[in-house]
């Protein structure tokens, strides 16, 4: 064991360096202490496994060739003995797929994984992994607690217009023209600032209130999106539906009369439901969704691979879209496993003559891989975030320009 | 900087090695700034201890190749870092045949390591050399 004096005036934390490997270990462990953290490290299992006992850490970095034993095992110890506000900065020797299975063991154990790095060490990307627990204590330290909401403070929310939607993109992966945009829902007070869907979700469904902030939001989202609807033909807005509305048989009518009032024409909307919601009542869900579909209303299998979906019950279920959950798709050029997934998401989907969206891409390289998977539609901050009504028109008029100048050019010169 | 240094045999090819550079600058460059120099010929001079007693451990245990592919995956991490292109390459590729390889073949193998590693301990010195004088 070993104790390196961080070089700061002022610690940021400890860190605990666990490598059976004298050059790495003291490398690393030099690394934090000249960032300021107050170092000690271990140089096999047992010492960690007894610094891990008996001290607290706020960081770790740990070698996954451990000698006889391997950092898994220590994994193990760190999920069993709670430490979730210890942050684990994974780095191996292994090949990528070693590194990138023990990111999933991590996810399993519900340990927050900083950063996994491969050998020999880019100490550039040492250095952020290091640093990255300190920004993210420092937002949640600045983070604002969840607000407390109550029915009353929703209803009034609804009877004030606060309720609002914001629009991400989604774009044709072959033209790279904007076909559409999923409405995001957003809340604004004047108290509480803007609240996290998570925790007015939560609060909605809690309070019996999905029916209502559903028809706000579609409201919202068909009036904001009825002028990128008349200028291009084709575009379609989407809509997530809470899964306890899915066995609400009225429904596909109240959705109906939201259109009618709207004047937006129904295959201009698409429903998002996730796998999970689908699958809790097939029957109920099939009767919902069908009655959407004949009414022309589009229909997409959200979060897609995070559930756990029967076959045949997804071959029951008439969606006309598939989208490919972001875990599966952000990193997936530099992961084969990741890539399997996609690949065969797509052949599903093409099975049951669907289209694909990939969603989370973040990345040019991700955009390329998923391009040569076959998915149709991508949506991800590598095009644009949720944006409000009228940056996403901006947006969206200019990206459609520009996608149209290309097109006409690539038919001009014979290339099209 | 240090395109001076090891000499002649700075940037050589092994013979009978695998053919690539025996060192990255730039590699060491960042190390340097990372860690400042008297760390960095702190860990440089246990690197060389460090790698000269595992290489001895090889070649007295011919026959445990578990130890063998972890002393040479372990070699292969720590000479990247420094920027020790061949010796990293050659332990890699020992770490990678080990399992398979003939009993007088793990022997061979063990010697190019060991000569690519007295390559890189040759510029290695050089480099302390040059550490420890802009140091002092």
């Amino acid at each position: 064991m070993r104790q390196f004096a961080p070089h700061t005036t002022q610690t940021i934390g400890r860190l605990l360096v666990v490598d059976d490997d004298l050059v790495q270990r003291t490398i690393i462990g030099k690394i934090g202490a000249k960032l300021g953290y107050d170092t000690i490290s271990a140089s096999s299992f047992e010492v960690a496994a007894r610094l891990l006992q008996e001290e607290q850490f706020d960081v770790m970095t740990l070698d996954l060739s451990l000698g006889e034993h391997d950092g898994v095992e220590l994994l193990r110890i760190v999920a069993n003995r709670e430490l979730k506000s210890m942050s684990v900065v994974v780095i191996s020797g292994c090949d990528g797929r070693i590194i990138n299975s023990t990111r999933r063991v991590a996810e399993g154990l519900e340990i927050p994984l900083t950063a996994s790095l491969s050998k020999p060490l880019n100490l550039d990307q040492l250095r952020d992994a290091l640093l990255m627990p300190v920004k993210g204590r420092a937002e949640a330290r600045v983070a604002k607690r969840a607000p407390a909401i109550t029915r009353e403070r929703m209803l009034s929310g609804f009877e004030h217009k606060e309720f609002f939607v914001e629009f991400q993109p989604k774009v044709a992966l072959a033209s790279g023209a904007v076909i559409g945009a999923e409405a995001l829902a957003r809340w604004s007070t004047s108290e509480f600032g803007i609240v996290s869907p998570v925790d007015f979700v939560l609060a909605a469904e809690q309070f019996g209130l999905m029916p209502e902030l559903t028809e706000q939001v579609l409201n919202s989202a068909l009036s904001q999106a009825r002028n990128l609807i008349e200028r291009y033909p084709g575009f379609t807005v989407a809509v997530n539906l809470s899964g306890s509305l899915m066995s609400d048989l009225s429904l596909p009518e109240r959705v109906e009369a939201v259109l009618h009032r709207e004047n937006v024409p129904p295959q201009c909307l698409i429903v998002e439901i996730t796998e999970t919601s689908a699958m809790a009542d097939v029957d109920r869900a099939m009767d919902v969704l069908v009655r959407l579909r004949i009414k022309n209303i589009g229909a997409a299998i959200d979060d897609f691979g995070t559930g756990y979906s029967s076959l045949s019950a997804l071959a029951r279920l008439p969606f006309n879209e598939l989208k490919i959950d972001q875990s599966f798709v952000k990193g997936c050029e530099s992961d084969e496993d990741l890539i399997k997934i996609i690949d065969g998401s797509v052949g599903l989907a093409r099975a049951f003559n669907m289209k694909v969206v990939a969603e989370g891409i973040d990345t040019v390289q991700t955009l390329a891989r998923v391009k040569q998977a076959g998915c149709d539609i991508g949506q991800g901050y590598l095009f644009a975030p949720s944006l409000r009504a009228d940056h996403a028109t901006r947006w969206i008029s200019r990206r459609n320009a520009f996608a149209e100048y290309n097109a006409s050019s690539s038919s001009r010169s014979g290339l099209g | 900087m240090y395109a001076d240094i090891g000499g002649k045999n700075a940037n050589n090819r092994v013979g009978g090695m695998s053919d690539c550079a025996l060192f990255d600058e730039d590699t060491f460059g960042t190390l340097t700034v990372e860690l400042g120099l008297e760390s960095t010929a702190e860990v440089l001079a246990a690197f060389l201890r460090d790698t000269r007693a595992k290489i001895g451990i090889c070649t007295a245990r011919t026959d445990d190749r578990a130890l063998i592919e972890r002393e040479a995956h372990s070699i292969k991490s720590s000479a990247g870092t420094f920027g020790f292109i061949k010796l990293s390459t050659v332990a890699r590729n020992l770490e990678k045949n080990v399992p398979n390889l003939d009993p007088d073949k793990v022997e061979e193998s063990i010697a190019d390591l060991r000569a690519a590693f007295e390559a890189t301990s040759r510029l290695a010195q050089g480099l302390l050399a040059l550490l420890e004088k802009v140091i002092s």
